[in-house]
């Protein structure tokens, strides 16, 4: 599991505990076509596989919309404690990606760092990362700079987005794993307004 | 006890759409 995910996930979950939320209160949330996602990264997996070194020119136009199917999912989902912030991050990365041609980018210093022998100008094998150096990036502050240390050999790296996507991830299975209620304000109805004062 | 089971396999289904959409949207260590 990404250690992005792996955070976000154990975080929200240790502070709903804490704040005496029910781990199988989140089984009771209803996300509205939550399979868009599943479409949204299979067709990722898919296009990256399909890539290959070649990286064909409608790839990563096709990988920009996969992200509309995850927007689409976010608005479904608004009123989803945590889910907004959710949707940040990802329109924080689809803004980067967006702006240097369809892939995230990636300075080969960093890139360096997990891949020994990364080129400028290429595309890293199987990801949906592309090799810039930051001069020639768009957005550069977008884009994966952040190294983070993993308990692990290789470091982690991450984007402003992964981050704020971690977050947003943290805040939706914190809120999830609260009463119903809490979750969100219900919409008043027209007639509950009546008698306050306009 | 099937009940208990349900509820875990919902909760498990919902963490992993989350996941599914924040790995879609970025989670570059996923990816790299």
């Amino acid at each position: 599991m990404p250690q992005i995910v792996a955070v976000g996930v154990l975080a929200g979950l240790i502070a709903g505990l804490l704040m005496r939320g029910r781990f199988t209160a989140i089984g009771e949330a209803h996300l509205r076509l939550w399979w868009l996602g599943v479409i949204a990264l299979t067709v990722q997996v898919l296009l990256i596989r399909v890539a290959g070194e070649g990286m064909p020119s409608w790839v990563p136009a096709a990988h920009v919309a996969s992200y509309l199917l995850l927007l689409v999912v976010v608005l479904a989902n608004r009123r989803t404690f945590g889910l907004l912030l959710v949707g940040l991050g990802l329109l924080l990365n689809v803004a980067v990606i967006a702006a240097n041609g369809g892939l995230m980018p990636q300075a080969p210093e960093t890139a360096r760092l997990r891949h020994p022998d990364a080129v400028t100008g290429d595309y890293l094998l199987n990801s949906k990362t592309v090799l810039l150096p930051r001069q020639s990036t768009r957005l550069w502050w977008l884009s994966d700079f952040i190294v983070l240390p993993s308990g692990r050999t290789l470091p982690l790296i991450a984007s402003p987005g992964d981050l704020v996507l971690a977050a947003g991830l943290a805040a939706t299975v914190y809120g999830l794993t609260r009463p119903a209620g809490w979750r969100s304000a219900p919409i008043p109805n027209r007639g509950d307004l009546k008698g306050l004062p306009s | 006890m099937i009940h208990l089971k349900s509820a875990y396999i919902r909760t498990l289904l919902v963490l992993g759409s989350l996941a599914t959409l924040v790995v879609a949207s970025g989670a570059s260590d996923f990816w790299n």
